[in-house]
């Protein structure tokens, strides 16, 4: 804050003090002018002084430096001096002369007593002694012994004066006190009135302006108070309008936030929803357009949705076969008991798998390829099932065809085989037949003779017995191999099924003087196959490697079959011989229909095997053997391999 | 060795050694059975007379082998060849490879023995044989062109089929040719003429 009183105040004090400096420069001024005064007429006074005194006395002054101190104030001429200028003096302003020698002795004083004493020192005396020009300065006495008696209180000039003889040099030095008492007084008077004048004018002045200082000081605080506190309270308000923006600014920018955020969310929930809508829409779309049936019932059973292929194919409309439950279709043919094992899964909660033989409206039976599943909430309470059927009734007459055309084709190759082993067949038949007629006419002779004995007719009709049973199993082996069986898969040791064609295998061996070696494994995996089937590949491939052993020596004419345990549960068969062998161009057209080597062959047995094993799922393929002949393997997957239902 | 006659029988059958043993011996000839040509080869002492009675079927050696082994071993015994009906080229074969018989299973049991005995009387290795030939020949001069055409097919073991194939002629015809060649010839089976023919080397 500006301190103007202050300042004003500092500004004055200045302007007294210049003023005070300027009264005192003043007196001093009036002084020296009084000193320089004064100190030319002691001059002139002391010349005068000189003139008298000098031409008598200048011995005296000379001399009196040899003279005993104490002795001086008693000396005539002293006293002749003192009389001298007391007589001079009278009238005069002058209370005191001293004389000084050039030593500085002070061979006369109008005090006695300070006659005597040096002056040497005294910086008047030296500059008048040593450098012959009077030197001066006030002095202010409280008592002072004069010519005239004792004065008191007097402003006195004290003046050191050199003294010559004309213009000779100096031989002395007068010492005159002149009484300035009233000069120095009016000196003091004037000094004081114009202190006052100035003081008053001054005074007054600034008695004036330090009013209206003071007032405009009054004014400008007020102003300033005034102002400040407006200051504060515009800044008060600016603050608070700040702050009042401020939370505008951060209540509007969290609104906005806010509603950008809302904004977002919204945007996000749309495109949601309309992407869940859109699902909704295509998963719906995809169940209406589905061609598998679609059915979803309630916890009971009762159906609440079917969709258009159901209707389609069963015939009921959506509106005739809501509320009422699936068990509508059923047909009958299928137990009972599946219908519970389906309805036990589904309602633990899991998935059941199967083929359902159905009835539809009009009365027709369809297979439908099912999946019944429940469909859960969020919190894993079943609330509704789902069906989704297939309708595979065409599939299955598809399959049916096929496996039948394949049973046939299976057939006619078993025919075939059998064919081919005819003879062999017959030669097998003929051993028992030969014993049997044999024994017969035996027994006969005997009986025509008459000395038949029991025990040897016993013998005879045992045998006839026993190869009647021998030639009546080989006819049953023969006819259950060519019977026209369905396929039924089951699972099957493949050792088994060797040993069960081994005996028609020894019959084709015998025929064609081959050996046959069976190598089986000790333990195989089952594998799921028909049983008929398997037996006619292994006999087929067997018979051709016999076969193609014809040419060969007898003793090496040795067919083996061996079964092991493949990758996977799988179980492979291979059935080398000792024969001529294949070409390797022939190796894979071998399994060609109509491709034969043999002059009485079809050419069938081997694209039929092949048709049977990849039925079956496994693979059939040829090599030449080690070193000679060729052998034919055959693999089939285990039962832990899907099975599959191509043709 | 002995001079004891005695019938070897080589046939795998066990049902039909047993019965061809119980059969052979009843009429007091001595019987040895092998299940296997091998089994008869190790068993059999060089030079012991008698007749081997063969299955020409059989797994390893077949009877033909076992001729042949004959042949390479020098052991000199007269074989008859037993074979599965309608083996007819097989049978020509083995008579052509020194059989002096055969017959067909199943057999007569009389013509069997008789057929065995006879070999073991020696009277096919006699003399009889170039009498018997004289006839066989002047019942063939009785024989058409044709019927000497299907005899010697028939004889080689071709079927009425393979024949008439042969011939360009219908089964059927070649059924009445073979009555009249059985006939004229006096075969009483097909075995019988087979051996006719093959002891006239007709071919």
């Amino acid at each position: 804050m500006f301190r103007l009183v202050r300042l004003f105040l500092v500004t004055s004090a200045i302007a007294f003090a210049t003023v005070s400096a300027a009264v005192v420069f003043y007196r001093q001024s009036e002084v020296d002018l009084l000193i320089a005064f004064a100190e030319s007429q002691n001059v002139a006074q002391a010349q005068a002084f000189a003139n008298t005194i000098w031409p008598r006395f200048s011995s005296y002054v000379t001399s009196a430096l040899d003279s005993p101190k104490g002795a001086l104030p008693a000396r005539p001429e002293t006293r002749a001096i003192h009389e001298v200028l007391t007589s001079l003096t009278a009238g005069l302003p002058v209370l005191k002369v001293k004389i000084y020698d050039l030593e500085g002795l002070t061979v006369y004083s109008s005090e006695p007593d300070e006659m005597g004493r040096y002056a040497t020192d005294n910086p008047g005396f030296i500059i008048a002694a040593r450098e012959g020009r009077p030197a001066s300065r006030l002095t202010f006495r409280n008592r002072i012994s004069s010519f005239e008696g004792t004065a008191q209180n007097r402003d006195l000039v004290e003046s050191y004066l050199p003294i010559r003889q004309r213009d000779g040099p100096i031989e002395g030095v007068f010492e005159l006190y002149s009484d300035v008492t009233p000069l120095v007084l009016r000196i003091e008077a004037s000094t004081v009135k114009m202190a006052v004048g100035f003081f008053v004018i001054f005074g007054l002045l600034y008695g004036m302006l330090l009013i209206v200082v003071q007032r405009a000081d009054g004014t400008i605080k007020r102003q300033y108070a005034d102002i400040t506190k407006k200051n504060a309270a515009l800044e008060g308000e600016v603050a608070e309008r700040k702050r009042a923006e401020a939370a505008l600014t951060e209540a509007h920018d969290k609104l906005e936030q806010r509603v950008e955020d809302r904004t977002r969310k919204l945007t996000e929930e749309i495109a949601e929803r309309r992407r869940a809508e859109d699902n909704l829409r295509k998963q719906s779309r995809a169940v209406e357009q589905s061609p598998a049936m679609t059915i979803i019932t309630d916890l009971e059973g009762k159906i609440e949705y079917v969709n258009p292929r159901f209707t389609r194919v069963t015939g009921y409309a959506l509106e005739e076969i809501t509320g009422k439950t699936p068990s509508i279709l059923k047909s009958g043919e299928m137990p009972r008991a599946e219908y519970e094992r389906l309805w036990k899964t589904i309602t633990a909660g899991k998935e059941w798998r199967g083929e359902i033989h159905n009835r539809k409206k009009n009365g027709e039976l369809f297979w439908a390829l099912t999946s019944i599943s429940p469909i859960m909430d969020q919190r894993g309470a079943v609330t509704h099932f789902l069906g989704i059927a297939e309708d595979i009734t065409q599939r299955k007459r598809v399959e049916e065809d096929a496996r039948r055309h394949r049973n046939e084709l299976a057939h006619t190759g078993r025919v075939i085989v059998m064919g081919e082993m005819a003879t062999s067949l017959a030669h097998e038949l003929n051993q028992p037949l030969t014993v049997i007629s044999g024994c017969a006419q035996v027994c006969l002779d005997k009986l025509r003779s008459g000395d038949a004995t029991s025990g040897e007719m016993l013998d005879s009709v045992e045998q006839v017995a026993e190869q009647a049973q021998r030639a009546s199993e080989i006819i049953r082996r023969t006819r259950s191999f060519l019977r026209k069986e369905e396929d039924e898969r089951r699972p099957i040791d493949l050792n088994d099924t060797i040993r069960g064609v081994e005996d028609l295998l020894r019959v084709d061996a015998r025929e064609q003087g081959a050996t046959i070696d069976l190598d089986l494994a000790n333990r195989l995996p089952p594998v799921w196959a028909d049983f008929i089937q398997i037996q006619q590949v292994v006999l087929n491939l067997a018979h051709n490697g016999m076969e193609a052993m014809a040419g060969s020596d007898s003793n090496q004419r040795r067919l083996t079959i061996q079964t092991l345990a493949g990758e996977g549960g799988s179980v492979e068969v291979a059935v080398r011989d000792t024969g001529h062998g294949i070409p390797t161009e022939n190796l894979a057209r071998v399994f060609d229909p109509f491709f034969t080597t043999k002059p009485s062959g079809l050419g069938m047995g081997l694209a039929i095997s092949r048709s049977i094993v990849e039925a079956h799922g496994g693979r059939l393929w040829a090599a030449s053997n080690e070193g000679i002949g060729a052998v034919f393997r055959f693999a089939l997957p285990g039962t832990g391999e899907p099975r599959t239902y191509d043709d | 060795m002995t001079t004891e006659k005695t019938v070897y029988v080589v046939d795998d059958d066990e049902a039909v050694r047993r019965f061809l043993r119980g059969l052979i011996g009843s009429i007091g000839l001595g019987v040895k059975a092998y299940a296997s040509a091998q089994e008869f080869l190790d068993g059999y002492e060089a030079g012991s007379p008698g007749c081997l009675l063969l299955d020409i079927r059989m797994p390893d050696m077949s009877g033909l082998e076992l001729q042949a082994e004959l042949r390479r071993r020098e052991i000199d015994i007269p074989v008859i060849i037993l074979t599965g009906h309608g083996d007819v080229k097989v049978a020509v074969h083995a008579m052509k490879a020194g059989a002096v018989d055969f017959i067909e299973k199943p057999f007569n049991n009389e013509l069997l023995l008789h057929g065995i005995q006879k070999v073991i009387a020696g009277s096919l290795h006699s003399s009889g044989t170039r009498v018997r030939r004289q006839e066989i020949l002047q019942r063939v001069e009785t024989l058409t062109t044709r019927e000497r055409q299907v005899l010697g097919l028939v004889a080689a073991g071709e079927t009425n089929k393979g024949v008439a194939r042969h011939l360009g002629i219908s089964e059927k015809t070649v059924e009445i040719h073979r009555a009249n060649v059985m006939e004229k010839m006096q075969a009483k089976s097909l075995a019988e003429l087979v051996k006719m023919a093959v002891l006239l080397e007709v071919e």
